[in-house]
């Protein structure tokens, strides 16, 4: 039940897959455990699918290993209530997916697949070809593949909530700027009414966030009374030493706040450098 | 103006007011719309795409002489908000695409809003320029230096009148505080601060300081096997802006209180249904994760979006939500085949109008519904370009479930999956909608009397 418009490359497997999928929406006396076992392989292949990507999805990584394990959790018991008994009448194919078998997981019966039994054996004629490519799969192989996943998705974190912060590789530092704001009066007092009509010049707007150096702080346009920048309120929470150098630009009211937003602070946090050193050796 | 508004979903007829985007049958990726809000006066509407662009129109002026063009909305600035980024630390492409666009309400002249793609979020300034200054003294008319010791005298630039000009300048970049991918951002009621959501942690910002923010909400576990709950959305309460709610995958809502304590991992309230044990599948706990959730207006009410409902939850009532709407409960029997090909992780966003009587979401087939909450009556309206006709009305649409197959109807079978309308926004005062069509926006608008 794909709809039409969607355009996809469809693989003899995922072919297949759509197949299933639409005879365990169709079928009323598909069995619970085949359908079960439909929804669990569906679901590891999808984990596997993920495995493969550099960055996961980490939302629907979730629900899928929650899926997985609330299927774990109703086998197991279902084990635990039953005795193992296997249907004579499926024959389970050795049938499995490359990727699948990179993961490490072997074929094993499921136990508790025994509570269908007739119907199994009732519908294996019509079944066959969705029994035959459906993998089985023991429980250790599905908390494998949820724990696989899930560790994937823990990130190396090269930030440290809350207040540890790194400039972004593309945000230079602007100390050689900065230090062009620690100005005596008079100089700062030129440099500040040409920078006043400096952003009159007609700028390149789609620049939009290289190098935002002096001019950048005066780029307000200056256009008398109504026009002030976005207001910093009264009330400020404290900010890093370093900003103190900020404090001659306070007559401007439309530079104050941003020079202090455009300039990225250099921390050196020593773990981080360890970290990065570690990387480029190839520890 | 009001006149209808709010009233019973029978006085409403929606028409068709405009479309943007091409018609070429190719989409182009980048031009896929990922965001669409109107800001706090319905001034102004932004868009943001796959492209990491936004779009911005403008309401025009009602001009007496032709009343019938209620208000059009025209381009008004575009501007490239995020670029593609990669991480070499971790060997990863960073999408451009944008996720959220809030507006900041306006306090100057300019118009300040935020836009975030899955880890950096930007205030930009959208501000007007209509003068520019000539007579420099230490640069000529070509914008060249002069040598300052040729320069003999003085004199004052003088502003000259100019075509209009919109400049959209980032004023802020808030980076680097995010491992894991935003999916919302919310402004808070004091203007000061805003917040930023991903999987597993929220951010308080301050606007005035990019390079520090304060973790209000982590849910990561120690050991990641552990994780089986991620955060989904997150917005602020719209009048105490000391309150927040998030959403997550297992279809919660919590409510928190900053005031309580700097981390907010205690929720002040825990909205949780319980489940419907007739309805139990496998894919529950899918369907039930929770895509959008938004304030009422009002502040009384959150609604709440996952994958086959809208709910109404009163704040005051945490066992249960106060009203639930079916958006398309024929796609219940198909839950296997939209697992199947990814479509049951569709996130679709939910919409109050501004009175907070009528609720809108989208669906298939580039299907929308609305549902009054005062009449229960709903409607399911679509947006095509076949329905695309200045002022024509919007036939209402309905799909068949089984049996004969009325003439208008169309079967559950013949609906296109691929066109799926995600985002959706409602004029905070008026009759009027922004739908979101994979790349094309269209706009609707109540019937003029």
């Amino acid at each position: 039940m794909l709809g039409r418009g969607l355009k996809r490359k469809l693989s003899d497997y995922e072919e297949n897959m759509a197949g299933l999928s639409s005879a365990f929406d169709s079928s009323r006396n598909l069995p619970y455990p085949l359908k079960r076992q439909l929804v669990l392989n569906m679901c590891l292949t999808k984990l596997q699918t993920y495995k493969m990507l550099v960055e996961p999805n980490l939302h629907r990584s979730v629900l899928i290993a929650n899926t997985v394990r609330q299927i774990q959790e109703e086998m197991r018991q279902e084990s635990n209530q039953q005795p193992i008994n296997v249907c004579p009448g499926i024959t389970l194919s050795s049938h499995s997916y490359t990727g699948m078998e990179s993961s490490g997981i072997s074929l094993q019966l499921p136990s508790g697949i025994s509570q269908q039994e007739p119907n199994c054996c009732d519908l294996r004629s019509v079944e066959d070809p969705i029994e035959n490519s459906l993998l089985i799969v023991s429980d250790d192989d599905m908390s494998s593949a949820i724990s696989s996943i899930l560790k994937d998705l823990d990130f190396v974190e090269d930030i440290s909530p809350p207040t540890c912060l790194i400039p972004t590789g593309d945000d230079q530092p602007k100390f050689p700027e900065n230090t062009g704001l620690k100005l005596e009066d008079d100089r700062q007092d030129l440099k500040g009414a040409e920078c006043v009509f400096g952003s009159f010049e007609i700028s390149n707007s789609t620049s939009y966030l290289k190098d935002l150096a002096i001019d950048d702080i005066f780029e307000d346009i200056d256009t008398s009374m109504y026009d002030s920048d976005f207001c910093c309120p009264p009330v400020m929470p404290p900010r890093p030493p370093s900003l103190a150098t900020e404090e001659p630009l306070k007559t401007f009211p439309s530079c104050n706040s941003s020079s202090a937003s455009n300039i990225q602070i250099c921390r050196t946090d020593l773990s981080e450098l360890d970290h990065i050193m570690e990387i480029l050796v190839g520890s | 103006s009001l006149a209808g508004f709010g009233s019973l979903m029978q006085d409403v007829l929606w028409c068709f007011s405009q479309v943007k985007g091409t018609i070429d049958i190719g989409v182009t990726e980048a031009d896929i719309i990922s965001t669409v809000e109107f800001n706090h006066t319905g001034e102004l509407l932004a868009t943001g795409d796959k492209g990491g662009r936004v779009v911005i129109f403008q309401r025009e002026q009602e001009s007496k002489n032709q009343p019938h063009r209620r208000g059009e909305y025209n381009v008004y600035s575009t501007f490239q908000s995020h670029e593609p980024e990669f991480d070499y630390l971790k060997s990863l492409e960073i999408e451009e695409k944008i996720n959220k666009i809030r507006w900041l309400p306006q306090q100057n002249a300019a118009y300040f809003l935020l836009s975030t793609n899955d880890k950096t979020v930007k205030l930009w300034k959208v501000s007007e320029r209509d003068k520019r200054p000539e007579g420099y003294n230490l640069k000529d008319e070509d914008g060249r230096l002069r040598d300052p010791s040729m320069i003999t005298m003085l004199r004052v630039p003088v502003l000259r009148p100019m075509d209009l000009m919109v400049e959209a300048t980032p004023r802020r970049v808030f980076a680097n505080a995010h491992t894991y991918h935003i999916n919302s951002i919310s402004v808070n009621s004091d203007y000061e601060t805003y917040m930023s959501a991903d999987d597993l942690r929220i951010n308080l910002w301050n606007f005035e300081i990019t390079n520090q923010s304060f973790n209000i909400v982590d849910i990561k576990p120690a050991n990641m096997e552990e994780l089986t709950e991620v955060i989904t959305a997150a917005e602020f309460h719209p009048h105490h802006c000391n309150t927040f709610v998030y959403s997550s995958s297992k279809g919660t809502i919590r409510l928190c209180d900053m005031r309580t304590s700097a981390l907010c991992d205690r929720h002040a309230k825990f909205f949780e249904e319980p489940e419907d044990p007739s309805n139990r599948s496998f894919f529950s706990e899918i369907i039930s994760s929770i895509s959008d959730v938004k304030f009422s207006h009002s502040g009384r009410y959150i609604m709440t979006r996952d994958y086959l409902t809208v709910k109404v939850w009163d704040l005051n009532m945490e066992n249960r939500p106060i009203e639930t709407y079916q958006v398309h409960d024929y796609l219940r029997s198909k839950l296997c085949s939209l697992y199947e090909n990814d479509c049951i992780f569709d996130k679709f966003e939910c919409v109050w109008n501004g009175s907070d009587s009528v609720i809108m979401t989208g669906s298939y087939n580039n299907f929308f519904r609305m549902f009054d909450r005062n009449t229960k009556r709903d409607v399911t309206l679509e947006a095509s370009r076949e329905s695309s006709k200045p002022r024509a009305i919007l036939k209402p649409r309905k799909v068949c479930v089984g049996g004969k197959r009325r003439k208008d109807e169309i079967s559950v079978d013949s609906l296109d999956f691929s066109k799926k309308i995600l985002h959706t926004a409602w004029h905070p005062s008026e009759n009027i909608i922004a739908v979101a069509a994979t790349n094309n926006l269209y706009i609707f608008q109540d019937k003029v009397n």
